[in-house]
């Protein structure tokens, strides 16, 4: 059970999000303004802050900016703003992960999972990158590198990579993966995964016929398995 | 402006130049005639002297021979009994007039004017048949004559006046046109493709009062554009705030609803709304992708997406080819990230479609009016006939949920939309036009 802060402005969605978090055994605080959510994450510590940018006191990013001056405590954005520059910059503000609005509970549930394991003291302690077989990613460096040979990834790839890296022998769908990966929960096209996953194995040196790591569940989807050999 | 200003300024000159010099060249020639017959009867009363004192021929000669010299003056003596003394020997009519009438006369002859002179011998002699006449021809002065020099002055005065005239207007053309063009190149710049009025620093000119008003104005109107799209930007950022945030509200319901079946039948309808929702917020930051002008180059587009598509066919098994007809940069008027969402709808519906291996082929042409076509064809089953193709959402349920909707909407904003068919692969052909930028 983690504790976790929602700061979020709009009445309708704070107490759903703070239900649905409940619901899955979460310990829920909220804040309606920056200022209040800033004084909550000092005061209380919590485990994780979703923190929403459109306040109506302070901006997201400038409470991002000031936490960060006081804590080190995960944050998730979530935002109606799905442009890559405000996206960025919360990012190099020092958020670990963002949620585009409108998410659903599944979402965000997951991206709270996934960010708490990535700073559980003992993932901390250990090397930040996740090594599988001769494949290193380092993460807050957004870098990865294929037996000490640094691969040279788009963005989008990068993302794909970590993602299914985060849950080695998963098969993750391709819906599950414009979701999280794409954040488009509802739209895009299941093709434009199948083209970014034929270029990654180009770069990881593989094909869909003889697979290293990238193996594809027919009908099913794709999952990231430690190379054999 | 300044070529214009140049041949103005040279007609009025020119004419100004015409209205003066030719008058001045008669008035020279005038001048010179009559000096010429100041001397002609300067000379005609010496002549008329020495033929009345009886002097003997020879004498005539010698004198006629001195004051002949050649410079546009001919004097001649004619005897009664048809002798001569003196160039052009021979009498006319109008010399046995003289003689017989004792009266002298002036006629324009050809080049010149002719004086005819009876010279009175008084006495016995004195008998008009047996008078001898004095002819003395001035020729009209040409150019030969101290005239030419005249002439060059003036000519040179009028040169040099107008070459100083054009120079003038060069000069004063410039200092309009240098100005005019300095705002005439930011206006340029401010509708060029690719550029924000922000990439553009306002005009400053120093030129005529007129055109400084103009930079002015302009600059104000450059100021005002910003602030307009300024707020278009933030009520753009508030649409997908005001949108997105009650369909999370609606999501978080939904995801709280007990029934399952009700879950799912209420999450199918906002993935409908979502992607109304989508499309509107799209729609309404066209201008801050494209700018004040859309405008990319397909050809460089369509063989960036063709390039990244090759990974999935060749993985396929699928051969993609592009055949670029196009000899040069074709630049449309559509900005790069909606081309780039058009040829990934057209390409995806293909590969969704056309069960590999089937081929697939994109073409890119010039068209002969102008823009270019873009052709997506494939050698899958074709599109079902009767079917609503174009209708937004109906090419699948494997794709963006919009798709040929969208090819439809940018092809339409920028060109002259899009048309399916068979191609001559044997499957679905899709071709868009787009208009140049």
């Amino acid at each position: 059970m983690a504790q976790v802060l929602i700061v979020e402005d709009d009445p309708r969605i704070r107490p759903l999000v703070m239900k649905a978090l409940t619901d899955r055994g979460h310990a829920v605080s909220s804040a309606s303004t920056g200022m209040a959510g800033l004084s909550m994450a000092v005061d209380q510590r919590p485990d994780l802050v979703v923190l929403d940018l459109g306040l109506p006191d302070v901006d997201g990013t400038q409470v991002l900016s000031m936490l960060r001056a006081v804590s080190d405590v995960p944050v998730i954005v979530a935002t109606a703003r799905d442009d890559d520059p405000t996206l960025v910059r919360c990012l190099e503000a020092g958020a670990d992960d963002y949620v585009v609005k409108p998410y659903t509970t599944d979402q965000l549930a997951a991206r709270i999972g996934a960010v708490l394991r990535r700073v559980s003291p003992g993932a901390r302690a250990a090397d930040p990158a996740i090594t599988i077989g001769g494949l290193r990613i380092d993460v807050p460096g957004r870098r990865a590198s294929l037996d000490g040979v640094e691969l040279d990834l788009s963005p989008k790839e990068f993302d794909l990579l970590r993602y299914l890296a985060e849950r080695p022998g998963e098969v993750v769908t391709k819906r599950a993966l414009l979701t999280e990966v794409w954040q488009q929960p509802w739209g895009g096209s299941e093709k434009t995964v199948d083209v970014h996953l034929s270029w990654l194995r180009r770069k990881l040196g593989e094909t869909a016929a003889e697979p290293r790591f990238l193996e594809t569940v027919r009908g099913v989807g794709v999952r990231l398995v430690p190379a054999e050999g | 402006m300044r070529r214009r200003l140049i041949v103005t300024v040279a007609a009025a000159v020119g004419m100004v130049l015409v209205a003066m010099l030719v008058p001045m060249v008669i008035l020279m020639r005038d001048y010179a005639l009559e000096d010429r017959l100041s001397r002609a009867a300067l000379e005609v009363q010496a002549t008329e002297t020495v033929v009345a004192a009886e002097s003997d021929r020879g004498t005539i000669n010698v004198y006629l021979d001195r004051i002949n010299d050649g410079r546009g003056i001919a004097t001649t003596v004619l005897f009664s009994d048809g002798s001569a003394i003196g160039p052009d020997p021979g009498e006319d009519e109008r010399v046995r007039e003289a003689r017989l009438t004792g009266r002298a006369r002036v006629d324009d002859v050809d080049g010149g004017t002719q004086l005819l002179i009876p010279v009175s011998l008084g006495g016995s002699s004195g008998v008009p048949e047996r008078t001898p006449v004095i002819r003395v021809i001035v020729e009209r002065p040409g150019l030969d004559s101290g005239l030419f020099g005249g002439l060059a002055v003036l000519v040179l005065l009028g040169c040099a006046l107008l070459v100083g005239a054009l120079l003038l207007a060069d000069r004063i053309g410039r200092s309009f046109v240098g100005p005019i063009r300095e705002v005439a190149a930011h206006a340029s710049d401010l509708g060029s493709p690719g550029h924000t009025v922000r990439d553009v620093p306002p005009v400053e000119v120093d030129g005529p009062q007129e055109v400084r008003d103009l930079a002015a104005a302009l600059n104000r109107l450059v100021a005002r554009i910003q602030t307009l799209l300024d707020r278009e930007r933030e009520a753009n950022a508030d649409v997908s705030h005001r949108l997105r945030t009650p369909m999370t509200a609606l999501r978080l319901r939904v995801d709280a609803l007990d029934s399952a079946e009700d879950r799912e039948r209420l999450s199918a309808d906002l993935d409908d709304l979502q992607a109304t929702v989508d499309a509107i917020i799209r729609e309404s930051r066209r201008s801050q992708r494209e700018g004040l002008v859309a405008a990319s180059d397909a050809r460089e587009v369509v063989a960036e997406r063709v390039h990244f598509w090759q990974a999935l066919a060749e993985e396929q098994g699928r051969p993609l080819e592009l055949v670029d007809r196009t000899q040069a940069p074709a630049v449309v008027g559509c900005s790069q990230d909606d081309l780039v969402a058009l040829l990934d709808v057209l390409l995806d519906n293909v590969f969704t479609h056309a069960p590999a291996p089937a081929r697939a082929r994109v073409t890119i042409a010039a068209r002969p009016g102008g823009g270019t076509r873009i052709v997506v064809e494939d050698a899958g089953p074709g599109f079902p006939s009767g079917a609503p193709v174009v209708d937004r959402g109906a090419s699948g349920s494997d794709s963006t949920g919009l798709g040929l909707a969208i090819v439809a909407e940018t092809a339409a904003s920028s060109g002259d939309g899009l048309t399916v068919g068979r191609s001559e692969l044997g499957g679905a052909s899709v071709t868009v036009d787009l208009g140049p930028a």
